[in-house]
Formats: structure tokens, C-alpha cells, sequence
């Protein structure tokens, strides 16, 4: 009885061992989630002066999505002028953006327009106009950023 | 020859006196066990169908087509790989009753802060022969076990998925999270929704031209086991 009764424990053992071993089951989702760019470069950077002799230098930097763009006028004999400096950005990111852009000076007047442009579209160019107007040489910072669409 | 004759006699009748006195002393009982085993089987169904929405509303924002959504079922070679690593099976469980269960796959391109995506359509079905209790884990990219972020009363869960402490995706609660704890018997179904975003509150975490993955791992357990 004795040998008999420990196999048919050891059966049973190994009959609840395994039903444990095959009570779970998983199933998986995976998700991946790949983000798209923002990205502007600036195209062309043109003026237009009301006096021809008017030296207009434009220094334009990139730090990430954001152009700053330095312009100095310097109309001649420290005379007055004014000056449209047209900046064209082209969407060369992924996704639809707007550009914001400030301007600033320390003499003179110094305006974009539009603060903001409407959307662009991936590939698509829009052009920013900053005008200057100022007495003897002065300088505008531009700041052009470009953001999502939707943002 | 007399003498012969007596001892084959008395060898004969000794053999049969021990015959004798060995079935008397000697018995068997046959125990006859057998068990016969369940299964725990759980598996996606439905058709899955992605939707792109903002704001509740389906479609992206303004009606452009920038980014895209897909849900899919796929084959995988080793589908409890990720639930392994993260070593959320029963100690005793056997990696090969695994079943050849198919993915839920879900896949965002040309994403952007502010894109939704809502995935419906899909089921968890009970195919074993046991009730189950169904277990929900996210894991990042990684296979770690993440706790994700309740907001907004917990309507909103943000998750972490490369672990650098910034939360990239969130997931509304509706998203799997229904599935925890819900019991199926055999033959039953509990279907569920997927609603992921970038949120646009988190957007510093969110950087362009990067692949964020995690996973969503349903374990069912069979009901008496559940942990």
C-alpha cells in the first residue's frame, strides 16, 4: 500500500504542478510613437532703402528652430532713411509651423510684420518684413521662431 | 525410485502451501488517477481601426493630414518576451505552452505635440476553458514596469516611455485600464479603446525626429490565482 500510495501522491503533485505551470497567458501591444520636425530656414534676405547710398548689413544666425537676424542700417552722412528688410523663411520641417518674430533696437524704430504668419506647409515659403527707419547707423535684432501649427 | 517419487512429492506440495499462503497474505489495490487540465487561453479579436482626433473630435486639428495612425495584429516569433523580461509571469509558468497569440500593433508617424489617436475595435476574448482575471502592466521601451502618471482626476495616465524622468505620451482612462481586474469566462469578451496623445502640456519632453515605444502587457491569470 505504502509504494502505491506515494506514487499516486507523486501523480497528483505532479498533475497540480503542472496545471499552475500553464495558468497564465499575456498578450502584448506595442506602440510606438515617432515625432515629426520643426524646422525654417531662411531663404532670401533683401531690402529695399528710401536713398540708394544707405549701407544695410544683414547678419542672420540659427540656434535650433530660431533664426536671430541682426540688421544695420547706416544711412549716409548720419542722415535719416528708412529701410524693408524682406526675410523669406521656407518650411523645411514635417509638420505645418508659423513663424513668431520680435524685433527690437536700440534707436530708431524697428517693426515685423506679420509678428506672426499664417500656416505654412511643409516645403511652402513666407516672407516677414521688418522695417527700419532711423537716424545715423542703427541696428534691429530680428527674432524669427517657428512653431507647431497648432500651438 | 520410492525415495524419488516422496521428494518430488513434498517439493510439489511445499510450493503449493507457500502458492497458498502468498495469496492469502498478499493484496492489491490499483489507484487509478487522472486529471485532466484546463487552459488559459486569452486572445486579441475585432478588427482594430484607428481614428485621429483633436479635441474630442475626430480628424487632426484644422482638417490636415500630417501625421498617420495605424492598428494592426501581427505575428511576433516570441510574444511573452516583453512580459518576461519584466518578469511579470508566474514563477512556475512554462515558456513553451505559450500560445501563438498575435500583437496589438500601433504605430504614429510624423507625430506632433497636440496628435491624437484613438484605437477602437479591439477585444480580449477568453478562448481557454477556465475563468481568467486580466492583469494590465505598462512597460517602457525597456521592459521596465512604469507606473504611469494619473491626471486630471486620473482621466489622464502620462507615461515616461525612455525613462529620463519626462513624461513624452499620456493615455486617457479609458485605455486598457478598464481591462484590470475585469473577470472573463470562458467564451467571453471585454473590448476596450486606446486613446494616446503627445500632450502639448508635456511638450518639453516631446523631441522632434524621435521614436518613443512602450508596451501594454495583458496577463490573465486564471480567477483563483489573480494577484
Amino acid at each position: 500500500m505504502k509504494p502505491l500510495t506515494t506514487i499516486a501522491i507523486a501523480m497528483l503533485i505532479t498533475a497540480i504542478a503542472t496545471t499552475a505551470a500553464l495558468m497564465a497567458d499575456t498578450l502584448t501591444t506595442k506602440i510606438t510613437a515617432k515625432t515629426g520636425t520643426i524646422d525654417l530656414n531662411l531663404q532670401t534676405a533683401t531690402r529695399t532703402c528710401g536713398k540708394g547710398a544707405t549701407t544695410v548689413t544683414i547678419t542672420p544666425t540659427k540656434t535650433d528652430n530660431t533664426y536671430t537676424i541682426q540688421i544695420n542700417v547706416n544711412p549716409p552722412g548720419a542722415s535719416s532713411d528708412s529701410c524693408t528688410v524682406q526675410l523669406t523663411y521656407k518650411n523645411t520641417g514635417t509638420i505645418p509651423i508659423k513663424i513668431y518674430t520680435t524685433s527690437s533696437t536700440s534707436s530708431g524704430t524697428c517693426t515685423a510684420t506679420p509678428t506672426t504668419t499664417g500656416q505654412i506647409h511643409r516645403g511652402d515659403t513666407e516672407t516677414v518684413n521688418v522695417y527700419i527707419s532711423c537716424t545715423g547707423s542703427c541696428t534691429c535684432t530680428a527674432t524669427s521662431t517657428a512653431k507647431s501649427w497648432n500651438q | 525410485m520410492k525415495k524419488y517419487q516422496m521428494y518430488v512429492f513434498a517439493v510439489a506440495t511445499l510450493l503449493v502451501a507457500v502458492a497458498t499462503a502468498f495469496a492469502l497474505w498478499a493484496d492489491v489495490l490499483k489507484i487509478h488517477l487522472e486529471v485532466n487540465t484546463g487552459n488559459v487561453d486569452i486572445e486579441f479579436t475585432g478588427v482594430p481601426r484607428a481614428i485621429e482626433m483633436h479635441d474630442s473630435l475626430p480628424g487632426e486639428y484644422e482638417g490636415k493630414d500630417v501625421a498617420s495612425c495605424t492598428a494592426e495584429f501581427t505575428e511576433v516569433q516570441d510574444e511573452e518576451a516583453a512580459a518576461a523580461d519584466a518578469g511579470l509571469l508566474p514563477p512556475s509558468w512554462n515558456p513553451s505552452s505559450a500560445n501563438a497569440d498575435v500583437e496589438l500593433r500601433i504605430v504614429i508617424t510624423n507625430a506632433y505635440p497636440g496628435y491624437q489617436c484613438k484605437i477602437q475595435d479591439v477585444n480580449v476574448k477568453n478562448v481557454g476553458t477556465i475563468p481568467v482575471k486580466l492583469l494590465v502592466k505598462i512597460l517602457d521601451q525597456n521592459h521596465n514596469v512604469i507606473r504611469p502618471e494619473p491626471q486630471f482626476g486620473g482621466f489622464l495616465s502620462y507615461i515616461d516611455t525612455d525613462g529620463d524622468g519626462c513624461t513624452e505620451l499620456d493615455v486617457d482612462s479609458s485605455s486598457f485600464f478598464t481591462l484590470n481586474g475585469t473577470q472573463l469566462h470562458p467564451g467571453e469578451s471585454q473590448s476596450f479603446t486606446v486613446v494616446l496623445r503627445l500632450p502639448t502640456e508635456r511638450q518639453q519632453c516631446i523631441a522632434e525626429q524621435t521614436t518613443y515605444t512602450f508596451y501594454v502587457v495583458i496577463i490573465g491569470y486564471q480567477w483563483n490565482e489573480f494577484p
